[in-house]
């Protein structure tokens, strides 16, 4: 087994006046791609934005422990600089902000030194070269007007720029043809190959982890996990679906 | 002789009560011309009419027929008393000109530079004749510019909480009616664009704490003539602006942006107005900008649709981001008819900053205090990206540190 990166101890997590998790218990090991799947409204991105410190969802319980350190108090920014990642379903329009600027911000908030333009302008072409992204978006304003498939890879850009410890990809292939699909997957292999990056991907389809190996699957079903395997519970879910589970 | 100012006021007066019908300014002190450089480009004729308190005597009006005359004639959008203060006060005339069929890039940069104990005024004018194009830059400044604009502080990220009422707000606004200082500034500038004709007019205004500015612009457009202008008020003390643009020829148009960061106290007037009488005649008015501190912004904008302005368009928008509870934002958008073929559009987005937007951002390690910094920083880029002239882009940048 793995040194464990990330650890989720009994996690109780209520939205408004709901609670939505009930006492989630999982554990990431470094390196490690872990697939988070379950049904529309299982509470799978409210995981996810728990994880990353979101003030409207309010941990009720349980602890949140990342490479040993407790972040139940850690504000949303300090979780980032601590090497956590989370990547958007829905990103967010920011008028104003390059894309470029953005991520160079991003990276100088998170060192706190300045970054070398040339070295970033490099970096940065390679990676949107990678991601099939025209060079031109990196002078556009943060995701607007971008499309779909156009704002998943920036996400995904991000991560390869940032490279954090651990990506949790709230479903990233969502809304996006084959030809995306296949490019995002390779952004993130490139993600894993780079930096030997955790992975939690949350999807309820299966066509982003055709080309991952993928180390533990879990199943979530009504804000609890229900079932855990390896990636044959993935073929089987892609097979069967989750009924097996709800009934459960 | 001190003057007291009644300028800004809205065409078409709203209840009194809303205290939103006009500015008043008192105890403007009298005035000399104020500190000017200028660079200007050899295709671009400059003209400098020498006033003396006899030929600038407000009973004297300039030579009928002349250029002076002309430019005289077209109102400016803070309204007669305006007149008057440049009348009454002796100041030189600069009109530069560009000759029919000259399209000129490199634009014409007037530096001007403010005292803060030397009330002072400057009248401008310019002139493009027929197919031409010219570009005037302007940044006001004073003498012992401190480059660095406040930053937030900790507890100014909440938003404006609606509660406030108008007689709250003017209480608050009268408070800094009467000049307790001497740091006065006042500049007019009017503007000719014949047919065909571009005119983009840029003025960057980064006055030092307490400064009181008036900064008055008329313009006449001509047929398919373009007037653009893009405004940023960085810094200063209480700023009153005032734009009337004049759309009388056809298919003329308007394209007007205005940026703002004002914080602590400081405070802001804007009137803005543009006459539609040409047909198929366009406007638009962009006012974005951040509250902090104590700050306050009234913003009057005006686009009326005469008899004539036949297929007409006419926009505005604004977008206010509150980052504190103690600021005062008003609006006042007017849109007035009587023409029916015409289309008029204003809107409006107000508000602290989106939740969804704060915790995206943060997700990427930016603490919350520079997300605000850089959201601040954003609306004056969104306003300055209409800048082709590089020089001003990191002026700006210099000022915003």
């Amino acid at each position: 087994m793995s040194e464990k990166l990330l650890q989720v101890k009994n996690l109780s997590v209520r939205v408004e006046e709901k609670e939505i998790l009930h006492g989630i218990n999982l554990e990431i090991g470094k390196g490690e791609t872990h697939v988070l799947m379950g049904p529309n409204g299982a509470g799978k991105s409210t995981l996810g934005y728990a994880l990353m410190g979101n003030p409207g969802y309010q941990v009720t319980g349980g602890q949140i422990l990342f490479d040993g350190n407790g972040l139940n108090e850690v504000s949303v920014s300090d979780r980032a600089k601590a090497g956590l990642f989370l990547s958007f379903q829905n990103p967010l329009e920011v008028p104003g902000i390059t894309l470029s600027n953005f991520i160079r911000s991003a990276l100088e908030q998170r060192t706190g030194e300045r970054i070398r333009l040339w070295d970033f302008r490099k970096e940065l072409e390679a990676k949107m070269e990678i991601l099939q992204m025209d060079k031109s978006y990196a002078k556009r304003d943060l995701n607007v007007g971008f499309s779909g498939g156009e704002k998943k890879k920036a996400e995904i850009l991000q991560l390869l720029m940032m490279k954090p410890q651990l990506a949790i990809l709230d479903e990233t292939d969502s809304g996006l043809d084959v030809d995306a699909v296949r490019t995002v997957s390779r952004g993130v292999e490139e993600y894993q190959k780079d930096k030997d990056g955790s992975l939690l991907i949350i999807t309820h389809s299966t066509r982003i982890l055709e080309s991952l190996h993928v180390d533990v699957t879990h199943v979530l079903v009504n804000g609890r996990i229900v079932a855990e395997g390896d990636a044959s519970l993935v073929d089987e879910i892609n097979e069967n679906g989750f009924e097996r589970f709800e009934q459960g | 002789m001190e003057m007291d100012m009644t300028i800004n006021r809205l065409p078409a007066p709203t209840w009194n009560w809303l205290h939103v019908n006009e500015a008043s300014v008192k105890g403007v002190p009298a005035l000399q011309t104020g500190k000017m450089e200028d660079e200007t480009p050899e295709a671009i004729e400059k003209q400098v009419i020498r006033c003396t308190v006899r030929n600038c005597d407000n009973k004297k009006q300039p030579e009928a027929g002349t250029l002076s005359a002309e430019l005289f004639q077209i109102p400016g959008g803070m309204g007669t008393d305006m007149n008057q203060l440049m009348a009454e006060n002796p100041a030189d005339f600069h009109i530069w000109t560009i000759a029919a069929g000259v399209k000129e890039s490199e634009p014409v940069r007037l530096h001007f530079t403010y005292e803060p104990d030397a009330p002072a005024q400057n009248r401008i004018g310019i002139c493009a004749e027929e197919d031409s194009e010219i570009t005037v830059i302007m940044d006001f400044r004073g003498t012992d510019m401190d480059f660095a604009h406040g930053k937030l502080t900790d507890g100014e990220t909440n938003g404006f909480q609606p509660g406030d009422t108008a007689a709250d707000a003017q209480a608050v606004y009268n408070e800094s009616e009467n000049l307790e200082q001497r740091s006065f500034a006042a500049i007019q500038t009017k503007i000719s664009a014949k047919k065909g004709a571009k005119v983009h007019l840029v003025q960057i205004q980064n006055l030092p704490e307490g400064f009181t500015f008036l900064n008055d612009v008329g313009t006449d457009c001509g047929e398919d003539a373009l007037i653009d202008t893009v405004q940023v008020v960085l810094g200063g003390g209480d700023t009153y602006m005032g734009m009337r643009t004049d759309l009388g020829a056809r298919a003329s148009s308007l394209e007007s942006k205005v940026g703002y960061l004002l914080d602590k106290k400081e405070k802001l007037d804007l009137n803005y107005l543009a006459y539609h009488t040409g047909a198929k005649t366009t406007s638009r008015m962009d006012v974005s900008g951040v509250l902090r501190g104590e700050s306050q912004k009234l913003f009057r904008g005006t686009i009326d649709f005469r008899n004539g302005s036949v297929g007409a368009k006419g926009d505005e928008k604004e977008d206010v981001l509150l980052f504190s509870d103690n600021v005062i934002n008003r609006t006042v958008p007017l849109i007035l008819c009587e023409e029916e073929d015409v289309e008029g559009n204003h809107g409006a987005t107000i508000g602290k900053l989106d939740e969804a937007l704060l915790f995206y951002l943060s997700s990427r390690g930016i603490a919350e205090e520079e997300i605000y910094e850089m959201m601040a920083r954003a609306r004056i880029d969104a306003i300055c990206s209409g800048i082709a002239d590089e020089k001003t882009q990191e002026l700006v940048q210099g000022y915003l540190g």
